[in-house]
């Protein structure tokens, strides 16, 4: 909308409902100023982690982070398990008004795929070619294929429940692929439950852990620095995903074959070591004791279709990626950068999960960790995230 | 900062309930219980209200309509108790205005000089007063006086064979105990006695002598109609 001052001077104002330079329209963010991130489930023996976001004039702050005890009740597995319906509290520093829940569940599933795969379309059909007859030779008009309207319950972002499953989609960088999303439906009702209404905090946002870590790069500096073109490989406990990024659109996503995540690595170092469950994170932490024996046979598959990613962004999108970020890995980035060095020639980028928002002022607010160890709050500060930040 | 993109939300919009813990679908609900019931209780308020007043304004209906023969007769009691009043007060008008001649007689025959015949001792009728109406002379007279007071005088004529006595009689009236009735003013005006004549008879008398006739009238106090 353009306002006209005075006789020479104009100026433009862009309402958020009006249309970009582009024809697209800006839609509204969210609004929540107050948010709490927590990641259920994970399998930490230390409790949930639990991130509260703030927005404030001079940016995002950290009020509280730490670990709330679990509900009491374990993830339902079935309909029947799903009818003792528990209350959970958290404590008063994490009582924000919203909360965005990250659910770790053997159920969940993520993956990239298509629109026409979603509706179940029968794949084109190539245009039969009539019979010819003698001495006539037609013309066969080539036909565009036709595009299926998206029926409303299959838009963008709206979550859809078909045949016990509840699911969402996003749209890609990639045009015609989509990024589906889901939970067992009785999980999903279960969760939405949890949190009591009329207490702080209710759930706002529900996501999979694995959705929740696409979405905790885009607060890091250097990811933002780089323009938002970045390829990210997240650590969960049970699994490695890759993640290409061009200027913030998701080009790429995929779960690594054949490679389970965290948990494994560990059951790695402690058969290949011959240690403790608790000298576990130090051996890959520290210098003592050099665990890459014991962590090639995980980490070189990685590296190999990291390589097989960033090949494919480059050849089929154009995007040269100039940062490799190593995300979610609590313990032993060291290593996995010395072997990505040796592998790729570069080192990976391993930032702070909470890199990116003002830190509390008031001590205790925050545990004092170091970058790999924030790694466990990821997910709950990706949920927070994107439940204050992204467009709905 | 770039915005996220991948927010991938499972919760419906339905399921996203309210933190505060005051729920307006609960809260809503009993508020309007609430005015409801308010306004109820108040219409029963008014209601009962009405009904007694209702019933007050019945039972004082009736208690007139049983009160409307008595007040009748108190009213006509009082009508009757005014009459009657207004007739005592006539009564005592009258009474006042009495006027009682005998001790004046009486008094009058005891100073009344040997030589001198009286003739005539008369009361004149009062002059007639002007009953037009004041406000408008055109419109039917007044049915009575509208004042209260009435002029009174005595007339005495009589004979005598001097003046001497006559004048003798004449201060005597002037003086005590005669200023119950009459009224000596010697002013210009209305002046009492007023001798009207005192000249010599034609006839003769027994000794052919003839006789001095004389006519006076004194003024008396006005004789008035009130309390």
């Amino acid at each position: 909308m353009k306002l006209q001052l005075t006789k020479d001077k104009t100026i433009d104002v862009k309402l958020p409902w009006e249309k970009g330079k582009d024809g697209s329209s800006s839609e509204r963010r969210s609004g929540l100023s107050d948010v709490v991130g927590v990641s259920l489930f994970q399998g930490d023996p230390r409790g949930c982690p639990a991130v509260r976001l703030v927005r404030k004039k001079d940016g995002i702050h950290i009020v509280a982070a730490g670990f709330v005890d679990a509900p009491a009740v374990s993830l339902p597995s079935s309909w029947d398990e799903s009818k003792i319906q528990p209350s959970w509290e958290l404590p008063s520093a994490y009582q924000a008004p919203q909360a965005a829940l990250a659910v770790s569940s053997p159920d969940m599933f993520i993956r990239q795929t298509t629109r026409d795969a979603l509706l179940g379309a029968a794949k084109e059909q190539a245009p039969v070619e009539k019979k010819k007859k003698l001495g006539v030779k037609r013309a066969v008009e080539e036909k565009k294929p036709e595009v299926k309207p998206v029926p409303e319950e299959f838009q963008p972002f709206t979550p859809v429940s078909r045949d016990g499953t509840r699911f969402v989609t996003v749209p890609m960088g990639d045009e015609g692929f989509i990024l589906q999303s889901g939970l067992p439906e009785f999980q999903t009702l279960w969760l939405s439950r949890l949190l009591p209404e009329g207490r702080r905090p209710t759930a706002c946002s529900l996501q999979t852990t694995p959705a929740a870590l696409l979405n905790s790069i885009y607060s890091q500096p250097e990811f933002n620095a780089d323009d938002g073109t970045a390829v990210a490989v997240f650590v969960a406990r049970s699994a490695i995903y890759f993640a290409g990024y061009r200027k913030g659109d998701l080009l790429l996503f995929r779960e690594c074959p054949d490679v389970a995540g965290y948990d494994v690595m560990r059951e790695l170092v402690k058969s290949g070591l011959g240690v403790g469950d608790d000298l576990v994170d130090s051996i890959l932490e520290d210098t003592l004791i050099d665990p890459r024996p014991a962590l090639e046979p995980l980490v070189r598959p990685v590296l190999q279709q990291l390589q097989l990613s960033l090949d494919y962004l480059a050849q089929r999108h154009d995007v040269h990626v100039g940062r490799v970020f190593l995300m979610g890995l609590p313990a032993g980035a060291m290593y996995w950068n010395q072997l990505a060095q040796e592998s790729l020639g570069r080192p990976f980028v391993s930032p702070g999960a909470f890199e990116g928002f003002a830190m509390p002022t008031k001590a205790g607010a925050v545990p004092a960790l170091k970058a790999s160890e924030s790694q466990v709050f990821l997910a709950a500060v990706g949920a927070a995230f994107a439940a204050m930040e992204a467009q709905t | 900062m770039i915005v996220p993109k991948l927010h991938m939300n499972l919760l419906r919009d339905t399921e996203k309930v309210s933190s505060s813990p005051v729920r307006m679908r609960v809260m809503l609900p009993i508020f309007a219980l609430l005015l409801c019931a308010g306004c109820a209780i108040w219409w029963a308020i008014l209601f009962m209200q009405m009904l007694l007043l209702g019933g007050q304004v019945s039972s004082l209906k009736n208690d007139l309509n049983g009160k409307k023969a008595a007040h009748a007769a108190i009213l006509e009691e009082m009508g009757r108790a005014r009459d009657l009043q207004a007739e005592l007060d006539q009564l005592d008008a009258y009474a006042k205005g009495r006027r009682t001649w005998g001790g004046l007689l009486a008094k009058l025959a005891d100073v009344m000089p040997v030589n001198v015949q009286l003739t005539s001792l008369s009361m004149p009728e009062p002059p007639i007063q002007n009953l037009a109406n004041p406000a408008n002379p055109k419109l039917p007279p007044l049915l009575g006086p509208t004042n209260t007071a009435e002029a009174v005088s005595l007339r005495i004529m009589g004979r005598t064979a001097k003046a001497e006595p006559v004048t003798t009689l004449l201060a005597t009236l002037g003086k005590e105990p005669f200023f119950e009735w009459l009224v000596v003013d010697k002013g210009k005006v209305n002046t009492s006695p007023r001798v009207h004549s005192f000249r010599q008879e034609s006839v003769l008398g027994p000794d052919s002598k003839r006789l001095l006739a004389f006519d006076v009238e004194f003024r008396c106090p006005e004789r008035r109609f009130e309390k």
